[in-house]
């Protein structure tokens, strides 16, 4: 209750253009905006282009932030989204996407296999499809609840559960292999 | 290492093996960001709530200047140039009803909301009419006035429904003045002498109609057994300046009035039934008197528009 009033707040805040509320909802969160472009675009300079564009378009739309309900984190997410589609579907026409990142045995897995504990995680993540993969990274990097990543990727929340665990169940299965491989 | 089987501690793993590193916006990002709430804010002064644009987009030509500039060859940017200006006058004259003639019958023939020809026509005659009154041009307003009756019989019904008060107004104005001006310079004076019956002469002095409503006529006759004088009639018509003079005193049976006197006229004393001048229906307008007696009349007091 307290967090929905405070959220509220900084809502009603956001949206009559607090130049001090934009600044703390932007370092907040221009970390994981800004490692969730960086994953999907071919530079770090691209990455952090769109996550600026995606806050200028943020700013031009606050009006609407509070009638879709959505919390701030997520609006900036789902701007962000769109930004790095648009960015991915211009470097598809100039031909220089980023690297795929295919799962070879001498790619990431072999990289996981000699790693440590998160290193591993972090390889086997790598392996998992795209879809997957940006499922989980909103979930557990952005720490957006299933009901907000529904509205990004315009799922059902109980879609958005169902596509979680069976994610997980993918990054478990690669994570069994690689301790097979390592053994 | 042991795979972790639990979804939450493989997120919690997750978590942390994709935790971003902790970096801060640098000074171009929230310079970005600084822009774009005073983008913000300026538009939200100006009451537009809409998206903002960081960045003015560049002026750009009207589509039609734009075309215009494209053209290489310069007559065919004067075609294009003279098309747009008449098109536009045309517009114009149209929406104005300001035409020429030939246009505004071209026009009227294709439909477009213009005054037919006719009327404009008849109008234009009202106004000439109005002009010569004001001016008191009495060949002008007569002309004017016969033209414009002309013109009103040629209306349709539409048409003349739309003017038949104010030209009726004006053909009115225009008799009258007319009349008027025919009584003030053709007052008719008759004389004539009698020739009395066996005693006397006669005289009789007829004075003139003016403007129709004073006929009178006297007639003085010395010896005369009978006095027979009058004017010619006791008709006058707006519009005519007949006039009429005393008739013929004398022993003769003078000349007078045929039984046509109206009451409040003072004249037509012939006593007897004399040879008066007959009235003369077809009188023309401004015709004068000639001191003969007779007495024009052209039986209408009203004007009509034409049928």
């Amino acid at each position: 209750m307290e967090d929905s009033v405070n959220q509220d707040g900084e809502v009603a805040r956001l949206r009559a253009g607090d130049a001090p509320s934009w600044e703390t909802l932007y370092r907040r969160v221009y970390p994981s905006m800004l490692a969730y472009a960086e994953r999907r675009v071919s530079s770090k300079e691209e990455a952090q282009d769109a996550v600026s564009e995606a806050l200028t378009r943020t700013v031009a739309g606050m009006d609407r932030l509070a009638d879709t309900g959505a919390t701030p984190e997520s609006w900036l997410f789902g701007v962000l989204r769109h930004v790095v589609l648009d960015r991915q579907r211009s470097s598809y026409r100039r031909r220089d996407l980023p690297v795929h990142r295919e799962v070879t045995p001498d790619g990431p897995l072999e990289s996981a296999v000699v790693g440590d504990e998160q290193a591993t995680v972090k390889a086997a993540f790598a392996v998992l499809p795209d879809r997957d993969r940006e499922l989980l990274e909103l979930r557990v990097v952005a720490g957006l609840s299933s009901e907000e990543v529904a509205t990004i990727l315009d799922m059902k929340p109980g879609a958005v559960r169902t596509a979680q665990a069976r994610a997980l169940d993918k990054l478990r299965a690669v994570l069994d292999r690689s301790e097979e491989v390592r053994s | 290492m042991t795979p972790p089987f639990d979804d939450d501690a493989l997120l919690a793993t997750l978590g942390a093996a994709l935790a971003p590193e902790p970096v801060e916006p640098g000074p171009e990002a929230m310079a970005a960001l600084h822009q774009a709430l005073d983008a913000r804010a300026l538009d939200a002064a100006d009451g537009d709530s809409g998206v903002v644009v960081p960045f003015a987009p560049p002026k750009r030509r009207s589509a039609t200047w734009a075309g215009i500039h494209r053209l290489r060859h310069p007559v065919a940017a004067a075609v294009a140039v003279g098309m747009l200006a008449t098109s536009g006058v045309a517009a114009a004259g149209v929406a104005t009803d300001h035409l020429p003639g030939p246009t505004r019958t071209v026009a009227y023939d294709l439909g477009l909301p213009v005054t037919s020809p006719a009327l404009e026509a008849a109008m234009g005659t009202m106004a000439q009419l109005k002009v010569a009154l004001a001016a008191h041009d009495v060949a002008q307003v007569q002309a004017s006035a016969a033209l414009l009756r002309t013109r009103l019989a040629g209306l349709s019904t539409t048409d003349r429904a739309q003017i038949e008060a104010s030209a009726g107004d004006l053909l009115a104005q225009a008799d009258t003045f007319t009349e008027a001006d025919a009584s003030g310079t053709s007052t008719g004076s008759g004389s004539s002498a009698g020739t009395g019956g066996s005693t006397g002469a006669g005289t009789s002095s007829g004075s003139d109609t003016s403007n129709g409503t004073t006929k009178g006529g006297t007639t003085s006759s010395n010896g005369g057994s009978t006095t027979g004088s009058g004017d010619g009639s006791d008709r006058t018509t707006p519009g005519t300046s007949g006039s009429s003079d005393g008739g013929s005193g004398g022993t003769t049976p003078g000349s007078g009035p045929t039984g046509t006197t109206e009451p409040g006229d003072s004249s037509g004393r012939g006593s007897t039934p004399g040879t008066a001048p007959s009235t003369t229906p077809t009188t023309e307008p401004g015709d004068k008197g000639d001191g003969s007696g007779s007495k024009s009349t052209t039986g209408t007091t009203q004007p009509r528009l034409p049928e």
